[in-house]
C-alpha cells in the first residue's frame, strides 16, 4: 500500500488537510477572490445583512466582511505558523543540546524550562507582549517563547533514549563532530513527533494570537484579523450578529482542521499503529 | 505525609524565585523606554533632565541584579511596588481584581467537574453507542472553538436577545453565570474524556471482575471500586484543568467586561505600566504554583503508594 493510501484511510485526517489547504489558499489568493477591497468605507451600506452583494454582510464602516474575512485570515494563519516555526526551532535546538551533552549543561536548561512552566501560559504571553509592546509581532514572539518547552522536553527526551543507541557510537568512533551527530544523525529521528507536536500547535498558536488580538494586544487596527474583528463585532450587537459569526467561524475551522490533520499525522507516524 | 508535604512546600521556593528572576528580567531587558513612554504619556515633554530625573524617582538607574534583589525583598513582604500611573501600590489592585477571576474560575472548574465526571462516567459505561460518539465530537470542538466566541454566542441569545442574564459587569452571581459556562464548556468535554479513559482502563481490572463475582450491584461496582481508582488521573486533569481555565478566564474578561486579573493586565499592557504587569504575572504564577501543590498533596492522599515512594 502506498504512503499516501494509509494516511488516507484516515477520513477525518484527509478532511483536516483539504479544509486547512482550502483556507489558506483562499488567504493567499485574497486579493483576485475578495469581491471588494477589504479597507473601502461605504457609508450607504453601513451594517447590511449579509446579501447577494455582500455575501457576509458589512461592517460599521461599510466594509465588505467576506474580503477582510478572507484577508484578516492572511494575518491569523500566519500567526498560527510562523509562532509555531519558531517555537518548534528554538525548542528542538535546546531539546538536542540539552538530550546530547547532558551534565549540567542539561540541568540548567531543564530547571529553566520547569521555571518557564510553572507561570501560567497566557500570563507568561502577556508579560512579553507587555515587555515588547501591543502588536502582531510581541503577540507572535510570546507565541513561541511559550511553546519553546513543550519542544525542547519532547526532544530531549528522543534524544537520550537515542544517544546510547550503536548508531551514535558508530559516528562518534568514526569522528564525527557533536554538530554532525546533532544534526545529521539524531535530528532525523525526532522529526516524526515534531511533526505532530507542531501541527497540533498551530491550532493553540491561531487561537492564542487571536486571543490576544481580542484583548487588544495583538494586530493594531487599520490591520486586522479574525480575534480583532470579533472584538469590534461585540460592539454591534445584538443587531449585527454576522459580524460576530463569521470571523469566529473561520477561526474554529482553521483550529479544527489542522487539530484533525495533527491526530492524524500522530496515528499515521506513531510506529505502534503502523500496518494496522 | 506531613513530611512529603513538606517537601513539596520547599520544593516550591526555588521555583518562585525563579519565576520573580524570570519576569523580573524579562521587564528589565525591555527594549522600548517606559520611561520615555510615561513622560510622553503625562503630556510633558521628554527632556534629557526629565527622563534622567524619572529614572532615578523610579530606581532605573541603578544596576539590575540590586533592583532585582531589592525587588524579592519587598515581594516577600507583599509589597509589590507602586504602579506607575496613580501611584497605587500594585498587590491591593491585583488582589482585587483577582478575585473576581477567581470567582469565575472557581465556577466554572466546579461546573466542569459536575457535569464532566458524570458525562464521563456516562460515556464509559455505555461504550460505543450515541452519547460515546457525541462526547468524542464535542471534546474535539471544544478545544477548537476560541472561548470568547462562543462567549460572545453566548451573550447575545442569552443576554441580548433572550434578556435571561446581564451581559456584563460583575455585581451579583447572575452576571458570574456567562463567563463560567463560557470557559467551562471546553473543559468539561475534556474531563469527560478523561474520566471515560481513566474508568474504562479500571473496569478491565482484575477486581472489579471479582467484585462483580461476588454478586455486588453494578452500581456499587462503579462508583465504590472503580471510580475512586479512577479518580487519581482525573484529579490530575482538573488540577491541570485550573492553569486553563484561569487563561480561559483572562480572555473571556474581555468579552463579558469583567473587571479581572485579565482585564487588568491588558490596560497595563497598553499603558506599559510594568509593576502592574509584573505584579499581576507573579502572582497569577504563585497561586499555579499552589494550586499545583494542592493537587499534589491530593494525589498523595487518593494513592498512598505515592507517600512512601
Amino acid at each position: 500500500m502506498s504512503e499516501w493510501k494509509r494516511f488516507a484511510r484516515n477520513r477525518l485526517a484527509v478532511t483536516g488537510l483539504v479544509v486547512f489547504a482550502a483556507l489558506v489558499l483562499l488567504a493567499v489568493l485574497a486579493p483576485a477572490i475578495a469581491p471588494y477591497d477589504p479597507d473601502q468605507q461605504n457609508w450607504q451600506e453601513r451594517l447590511q445583512p449579509p446579501s447577494r452583494a455582500h455575501l457576509f454582510g458589512t461592517d460599521e464602516y461599510g466594509r465588505d466582511l467576506f474580503s477582510r474575512v478572507l484577508y484578516g485570515g492572511r494575518v491569523s494563519l500566519m500567526a498560527g505558523v510562523v509562532p509555531v516555526a519558531g517555537g518548534a526551532a528554538a525548542g528542538t535546538l535546546l531539546g538536542l543540546v540539552a538530550g546530547y551533552l547532558g551534565g549540567r549543561w542539561d540541568t540548567w536548561l531543564m530547571r529553566i524550562l520547569d521555571i518557564l512552566l510553572a507561570i501560567p501560559t497566557i500570563f507568561l504571553a502577556l508579560a512579553i507582549v507587555g515587555t515588547l509592546g501591543p502588536g502582531l509581532g510581541s503577540a507572535m514572539i510570546a507565541v513561541a517563547v511559550v511553546s519553546i518547552p513543550s519542544y525542547a522536553r519532547m526532544v530531549r527526551g528522543q534524544v537520550l533514549s537515542l544517544r546510547e543507541r550503536d548508531f551514535v557510537t558508530a559516528s562518534v568512533a568514526a569522528g564525527a563532530g557533536p554538530a554532525r551527530i546533532l544534526f545529521r544523525h539524531l535530528l532525523p529521528h525526532v522529526l516524526s513527533p515534531l511533526l505532530v507536536q507542531s501541527t497540533l500547535s498551530i491550532g493553540f498558536a491561531i487561537l492564542t494570537t487571536a486571543g490576544l488580538s481580542f484583548m487588544g494586544l495583538g494586530t493594531q487596527p487599520p490591520t486586522s484579523d479574525w480575534g480583532e474583528m470579533l472584538a469590534s463585532a461585540r460592539q454591534y450587537l445584538p443587531e449585527a450578529w454576522w459580524l460576530a459569526v463569521f470571523p469566529g467561524l473561520f477561526v474554529m475551522l482553521s483550529v479544527l482542521s489542522v487539530n484533525l490533520l495533527g491526530d492524524g499525522l500522530r496515528d499515521y507516524l506513531d510506529p505502534r499503529t503502523r500496518g494496522r | 505525609m506531613l513530611r512529603y508535604a513538606l517537601r513539596r512546600v520547599l520544593l516550591l521556593i526555588p521555583v518562585l524565585l525563579g519565576v520573580t528572576l524570570v519576569v523580573f528580567l524579562i521587564f528589565h531587558l525591555t527594549p522600548g523606554d517606559t520611561v520615555r513612554a510615561l513622560l510622553g504619556e503625562m503630556g510633558q515633554g521628554a527632556s534629557p533632565e526629565a527622563v534622567a530625573a524619572l529614572r532615578h524617582q523610579l530606581g532605573l538607574d541603578r544596576p539590575w541584579y540590586v533592583q532585582y534583589g531589592e525587588f524579592v525583598f519587598r515581594a516577600v513582604r507583599g509589597d509589590f511596588g507602586v504602579s506607575f500611573r496613580g501611584e497605587r501600590p500594585v498587590l491591593p489592585q491585583v488582589l482585587e481584581r483577582f478575585q473576581v477571576t477567581l470567582q469565575v474560575t472557581a465556577a466554572s472548574l466546579t461546573l466542569a467537574a459536575l457535569c464532566g465526571i458524570p458525562l464521563g462516567v456516562l460515556a464509559a459505561v455505555r461504550r460505543h453507542t450515541w452519547i460515546d460518539y457525541l462526547l468524542t465530537v464535542l471534546a474535539l470542538l471544544g478545544v477548537s472553538m476560541p472561548s470568547f466566541w462562543f462567549g460572545i454566542l453566548l451573550m447575545h441569545l442569552f443576554a441580548l436577545r433572550l434578556r435571561w442574564l446581564p451581559p456584563s459587569g460583575a455585581e451579583s452571581w447572575r452576571h458570574l453565570i456567562l463567563p463560567s459556562v463560557t470557559i467551562a464548556a471546553a473543559s468539561i468535554a475534556f474531563i469527560a474524556r478523561m474520566t471515560r479513559s481513566a474508568l474504562i482502563e479500571e473496569l478491565q481490572e482484575d477486581y472489579v471482575r471479582t467484585a462483580r463475582a461476588k454478586g455486588l450491584r453494578e452500581r456499587t461496582v462503579i462508583f465504590r471500586h472503580a471510580l475512586r481508582n479512577a479518580f487519581i488521573p482525573v484529579l490530575t486533569t482538573l488540577g491541570l484543568q485550573f492553569g486553563s481555565l484561569l487563561s480561559g478566564a483572562v480572555i473571556v474578561e474581555t468579552v463579558f467586561s469583567l473587571p479581572g486579573l485579565g482585564r487588568l493586565a491588558a490596560e497595563a499592557i497598553k499603558a506599559r505600566d510594568l509593576p502592574v504587569i509584573q505584579g499581576a504575572v507573579l502572582w497569577a504564577a504563585l497561586v499555579f504554583g499552589i494550586v499545583n501543590l494542592i493537587v499534589d498533596l491530593g494525589y498523595a492522599a487518593l494513592d498512598p503508594r505515592i507517600r512512601y515512594e
